[in-house]
């Protein structure tokens, strides 16, 4: 009973997802610049809560892992449209610096928000839910006096240096692109 | 009776039998428990002075082990440092520790320069290095007695324990290559091998407020950070540096180390063989990190190593021959690189491997000398570090064409940045360094950007557009950002250079036609960008003066270079909208 539970959350998800997402771009605040993002087809990342790494996942295989209670979901986007390069989701957070003379902890109770940790003096890590609410929430929470940048705290797909990067290209490709600088 | 005689027989024997069967059994539990069970773990204070040379040489001795007993370690042994051809290479070093048939490749004398250094004491003590990666295997023999776990942080659960939960071996093997303990009759010897680790797993759950906690935590005893990571390679794509990280690099530039700055040692990427360059990767092009790419044991770059006008120095890895780096793996058979389902040609014993490769393996290369700069001489600011990391690298691979020389005398690769790490001549330097003086920091033009508006047509027509620096406050470049900002629906068509005008010229290329792979790697396509604007660093001209007309051209190549392999024009115009300069300098 608790498996099928978690079946029809993921399919919910999932198919909540994929309604949203199909050729979507989505324009986003950042650093002061607006930038292009692209939600991908069928996939989820999930944050656990229980010190599990974060789960990339496709939403349309049947070996989906369970969504657990407490766990985090964001859509995963890509920074272009046939989402190769950076891909982004959002675990939930929002980092905001204040400018000078503002009191974080009252500024915090005086807008209904929780101050989750310091990163240095004038830069916090305020809660939000993870996914879309998030970037909500950094709209909303930049509308607000006492603010002076405001960041979703991003997850991106960052990897070790060690092995070349996974994939072949077929052959005849792989030595044209060694030709366009002599190294 | 006789009967009664062997019921009672028959009845002893079961007994026995089970008795028997039990005590196996305990005793297989017995010595399954204690494999399973973790070494005792040893918190070391800071400073890393916890074990002392007499410590290992008292081990040595209780363990009965006579100078004279051949079957036995040598007192205060690293067995397997003759395989580690990074620290000394003799152009014969063994590969393996069984016959395989295979010979060494490499060339004697690429490597570290750092065996007379080591002979003369230099291991780094009293200095503590990041290793923010994948984990950080806390039990492991070579490594346990330099970890300071208390400073230690798992992002994934809180704890001040970064052992990986799984099969994540790639922390475990840079903390080697920088502090693998030495004389202590295990395995391998670090390049600093008294300097004191800490460990970060970052990279099991990447999040921007993670990466600013990585960059600042302990930021007041951590000297020399170690980042052998980045965002993925091979796409080809323009990848900014995520802004919160970035604060954190300035945060511990700044105020880290007591306001010397924190050395923060950067992989300079692996896409080289998908036409990804280093230029592309924001993180690995800030003012605030060493860039560092690959070179094989015979001194040429390693094909996979991105090159790029970022890139401040080079240190060895793989090269095209294959032959890897030695260092610490994750405990056991089937952890790790090497593993008992893929471990041929490589050691038997299996908490180490000779694998290990990648600018992964290069950056470690240099956090580890920068350990010994920093032990010699520990008012170095990281400034001062990098200054000397480029005034004393050796010109390797000389014949290579990519070799230039800037107007301030320096030597400077694309492939190698200002050449091959070389330990003993940093070290040395770092004795006898005057500090330099505080850095100053100016954005170029002063009112803000260098507008052009020019359209970049598809005929590869040149666009250009000059800066005039004059009364700089600033005599000696230490590092350049240049901010793009380019309308083009496909940045892989640009080439991108920058040119300091003066009696010599110098040219720094930033960008080259190219083309970006999907997200499988199987096709080409595009090269979009979400934003219309990207920050370049660039590290070729070190010590120039910026007085002078620094010009920047821009042209689409790909008329030229065909990228598609279809039609040399693609109909895709773009705009330079406009740029700037920032230079670091005194």
């Amino acid at each position: 009973m608790a498996i099928k539970k978690f079946r029809l959350v993921i399919l919910l998800v999932g198919s909540l997802i994929f309604d949203s997402y199909a050729l979507e771009q989505l324009d986003v605040q950042e650093s002061g610049k607006m930038i292009k993002l692209y939600p991908l087809e069928n996939e989820i990342m999930i944050y656990s809560q229980t010190g599990e790494p974060p789960q990339r996942i496709r939403t349309n295989t049947r070996n989906t892992r369970r969504i657990s209670p407490g766990d985090k979901v964001s859509e995963i986007f890509s920074e272009s449209p046939q989402g190769s390069g950076r891909l982004r989701s959002l675990p939930g957070g929002v980092i905001v610096s204040f400018t000078e003379g503002v009191d974080p902890e009252s500024w915090a109770v005086q807008n209904n928000l929780s101050l989750e940790k310091k990163l240095k003096p004038g830069v916090y890590l305020i809660s939000s839910p993870s996914g879309r609410a998030s970037l909500a929430k950094a709209n909303e929470i930049a509308e607000l006096d006492g603010v002076e940048t405001v960041e979703p705290n991003w997850w991106t797909n960052v990897e070790s240096k060690s092995g070349t990067p996974k994939g072949r290209l077929p052959a005849s490709l792989e030595k044209s692109l060694q030709n366009y600088f002599q190294r | 009776m006789f009967q009664a005689d062997r019921i009672l027989e028959s009845i002893t024997m079961v007994i026995t039998r089970i008795l028997l069967k039990l005590i196996i059994h305990m005793l297989i539990l017995t010595m399954l428990v204690s494999c399973l069970e973790p070494a005792p773990v040893k918190e070391v204070p800071a400073d890393g002075a916890a074990n002392s040379l007499n410590d290992d040489t008292t081990s040595d001795s209780s363990s009965g082990g006579s100078s004279n007993d051949s079957t036995s370690s040598t007192a205060g042994s690293d067995p397997l440092v003759e395989f580690q051809w990074h620290l000394d290479n003799t152009g014969t070093n063994p590969i393996i520790d069984a016959d395989d048939g295979n010979t060494f490749n490499g060339v004697a004398g690429e490597d570290l320069n750092i065996k007379e250094l080591y002979d003369s004491g230099a291991k780094g003590e009293g200095v503590t290095v990041a290793v923010v990666d994948d984990g950080l295997e806390v039990v492991h023999p070579d490594l346990n007695a330099n970890i300071n776990q208390s400073l230690s942080y798992n992002y994934l659960n809180g704890s001040t324990n970064p052992s990986p939960a799984q099969n994540n071996g790639h922390g475990t093997a840079c903390a080697g290559i920088i502090a693998a303990r030495d004389s202590n009759d295990e395995g391998i010897r670090g390049i600093s091998p008294r300097s004191t680790l800490v460990g970060y797993n970052l990279i099991a759950g990447y999040q921007s407020s993670r990466a600013f906690d990585a960059m600042t935590r302990n930021k007041n005893t951590v000297q020399v950070s170690n980042n052998s990571w980045g965002p993925a390679d091979g796409y080809g794509t323009f990848t900014d540096a995520d802004s919160v990280w970035a604060a954190g690099i300035k945060d511990g530039t700044s105020t880290g180390r007591n306001g010397k700055g924190i050395v923060y040692v950067w992989a300079a990427g692996n896409g080289g063989n998908l036409a990804d360059i280093s230029n592309y990767d924001g993180f690995a092009s800030q003012e605030g990190v060493i860039a560092v790419a690959a070179i094989g044991n015979t001194g040429s770059f390693a094909s996979y190593s991105e090159y790029g006008s970022n890139i401040w120095l080079a240190a060895p890895s793989m090269g095209d021959n294959g032959e890897g780096i030695v260092t610490t793996d994750l405990r056991g058979n089937s952890k790790g690189y090497n593993t008992s389902s893929d471990g041929s040609g490589d050691f038997s014993n299996r908490n180490y491997t000779n694998s290990f490769n990648g600018t992964s393996a290069a950056t470690p290369m240099v956090s580890g000398v920068a350990a010994l700069m920093l032990e010699a001489n520990p008012l170095l600011s990281y400034r001062d570090v990098k200054a000397i990391l480029a005034k004393t690298a050796r010109k390797n691979d000389p014949t290579n064409i990519n070799w230039d020389t800037n107007s301030a005398g320096n030597d400077y690769n694309y492939n190698y940045g200002f050449g091959a790490v070389d330990a003993q001549r940093a070290v040395s330097a770092s004795v006898s360094w005057s500090l330099l003086p505080s850095q100053k920091i100016e954005s170029w033009p002063t009112s803000g950007v260098q507008s052009v508006g020019t359209v970049i047509d598809d005929a590869g027509t040149l666009v250009s557009s000059n800066i005039n620096i004059s009364g700089s406050a600033i005599s000696s470049i230490e590092f350049i950002e240049v901010e793009l900002n380019m309308e083009h629906n496909d940045w892989g068509n640009i080439e991108v250079i920058l040119e300091r005008n003066g009696s010599t010229t110098t040219s720094s290329i930033l960008a080259v036609a190219h083309p970006c792979i999907n997200s499988s790697l199987s096709a080409i396509i595009d090269c979009t960008k979400s934003n219309d604007t990207f920050t370049f660093g660039v590290a070729k001209h070190f010590e120039e003066d910026p007085d002078a007309t620094w010009t920047l051209k821009v042209r689409d190549a790909e008329a030229a270079n065909d990228i598609d392999n279809s039609d040399p024009t693609d109909g895709e115009a773009g705009t330079l909208v406009s740029w700037r300069m920032k230079i670091y300098g005194h």
